[in-house]
């Protein structure tokens, strides 16, 4: 019963957590730029995410090691400051994407302009990080993200073509624009595949004491939360299709995307569109600079735990304050967020490869998962796409930045 | 009068796409693009306004936004590489624009209900035309 519980509670926190900035960005643009096309982009990163997710619950609750700890013992320092270094510049950029999507939130209901909320939404999140627990921080801020279940009411009341949307979950060739199609198709996979959540993912479970006894527990957990989660974004996109392409819209500014619920359901499907991108952005706050303070604790093996009081893992908490800090001055420059998101997510796939390529050689040791080691098939599924994500993003990003 | 006017910008447009290559096609394409998509935004954003599904502030500062991406639309479109007659089209049909969203956003700022309903059922379809960029791409 317990067991049931605490898979429940998994599940239904993975999918509260799952949507934020990114996923909501490029999967809105996808949609309102190529109707349901892009659809198997959310698959692909959505399976991937699974593999990976699984693998960071299982490389914790064996090793009893977080992912950044096992993979400076590894490795040792020289090579970990590499990840280290690319995934703190890339945090820092993806916390400015999702702050600004909490001050977009916050500009749609006050209609005082975004950068004006970034300190208080940066102060907020410092002091739910600063008083709270993991607990609170990772259930409750995914709890309210159940919110963002609103996409799949919407999407089943516009009565979409489902036999097309199957179809548009096998990859295709674009059919106009082909650069911007790979740009966001990368974009995607970025938003999906994001390895911040790797090292939360672990950390929390080094934080929740898991053991071997839960690797059952994680693998269904990890399946079925991100797969309920992927069914979110395709539900974002698929709104996306059937609001914007019949109008002509696309969607150039984050302005356009808050009337994507409206048709639907009028003045309340405007606040809660407002709502779901404001708590979903604001958890995948916390996470990002949970992530970032994890991996830099970790990595230099100072005191961690969102558990201990600040002053006893005080460098732990500087390094998320400071994660906060940045990301609310580059908010505050006014940098238009949507183009910081998608960018973001494009770099973020660029950078997969440095991420998750020494995870997988972990995950293929058995000296960290004893006999619970890597299958063919995970390891096969995790190098395709990755290696996909990141061919796409050395082919498209230069090209869209020079288009643009 | 105005059907013909858009018709021969159309005629021009794909003219000038099947004559100018790749590239000029495409820069054709995305003043378009950015075209219907603010006007279409704006009659969107009028048509949810008369139906009390946004508040004011966000109907008015989206209409803000309309106009100035419009106007810096126009501002890329003189310092593109195209021909001068398609600029010239190009930039009527982007000022034409610019100035019906400048009305909506006066009527919606003087919470003109009348005036917004009138201007969301008169103006053209913007998207219509975006079947020329189809045609161009294709």
């Amino acid at each position: 019963m317990k067991k049931l519980l605490e898979i429940t509670l998994g599940i239904v926190t993975s999918i509260g957590g799952f949507l934020e900035v990114g996923s909501l960005a490029t999967s809105a643009q996808a949609g309102a730029a190529f109707g349901f096309q892009l659809i198997w982009a959310i698959v692909l990163g959505t399976v991937c995410l699974i593999f990976l997710v699984e693998m960071s619950g299982r490389l914790a609750a064996v090793s009893k090691q977080t992912l950044a700890g096992a993979m400076r013992d590894r490795f040792g320092y020289p090579f970990f400051l590499v990840p280290l270094v690319a995934m703190s510049l890339l945090a820092l950029l993806v916390m400015a994407s999702e702050l600004g999507g909490v001050c977009l939130s916050l500009q749609l209901v006050t209609g005082i302009s975004f950068p004006w909320w970034a300190p208080v939404g940066a102060f907020a999140a410092w002091l739910l990080l600063w008083k709270g627990t993991f607990s609170v921080v990772e259930k409750g801020a995914s709890l309210f993200g159940l919110v963002t279940i609103v996409f799949v009411i919407a999407a089943f009341r516009l009565h979409p073509d489902w036999t097309r949307a199957a179809h548009a979950a096998l990859p295709s060739m674009p059919r106009h624009e082909a650069m911007r199609y790979w740009f966001f198709a990368v974009s995607i996979l970025g938003a999906s595949i994001a390895p911040y959540l790797l090292y939360f993912y672990s950390a929390g479970a080094v934080e929740d004491k898991w053991n071997e006894t839960d690797v059952p527990v994680n693998r269904i957990t990890a399946t079925l939360g991100m797969s309920f989660g992927g069914v979110l974004a395709v539900a974002v996109l698929i709104v996306a299709a059937l609001v914007f392409v019949p109008r002509g819209i696309r969607i150039e500014r984050f302005d356009q995307i808050a009337l994507m619920l409206t048709p639907i359901m009028g003045r309340w499907g405007f606040y809660l569109f407002a709502a779901a991108l404001g708590i979903a952005c604001f958890g995948a706050m916390l996470e990002i600079a949970l992530s970032v303070a994890y991996l830099v604790a970790q990595g230099f093996g100072w005191k961690w735990s969102e558990d201990a009081r600040p002053r006893d893992a005080a460098r732990f908490s500087l390094v998320y304050t400071a994660t906060l800090v940045g990301g609310a001055l580059i908010v505050m420059m006014g940098v238009d967020p949507l183009a910081i998101t998608l960018m973001s997510m494009a770099l973020t796939g660029a950078f997969l490869p440095i991420a998750i390529v020494p995870f997988l050689i972990l995950m293929n040791d058995s000296r960290f998962v004893g006999q619970h080691t890597n299958g063919w098939i995970s390891n096969t599924v995790v190098c395709a796409i990755v290696g996909l994500a990141f061919v796409l993003a050395v082919v498209s990003i230069p090209l869209e930045v020079m288009g643009s | 009068m105005r059907t013909r006017w858009r018709a021969s910008t159309a005629g021009l447009i794909l003219s000038v796409v099947a004559c100018a290559g790749k590239s000029a096609a495409e820069r054709i394409a995305e003043h378009d693009r950015v075209r219907v998509a603010w006007e279409e935004t704006a009659r969107f954003v009028g048509a949810e306004w008369i139906g009390g599904a946004i508040p004011d502030a966000y109907a008015t500062r989206t209409l803000d936004r309309a106009n100035e991406e419009l106007r810096a639309d126009s501002e890329k479109l003189q310092k593109d590489d195209m021909p001068d007659e398609a600029r010239a089209r190009l930039g009527e049909a982007l000022e034409a624009t610019r100035a019906r969203v400048d009305t909506l956003r006066l009527a919606v700022g003087a919470s003109d209900r009348a005036s917004v309903a009138r201007l969301v059922r008169d103006s053209p379809r913007a998207n219509a035309d975006s079947l020329l960029r189809q045609v161009a791409l294709r």
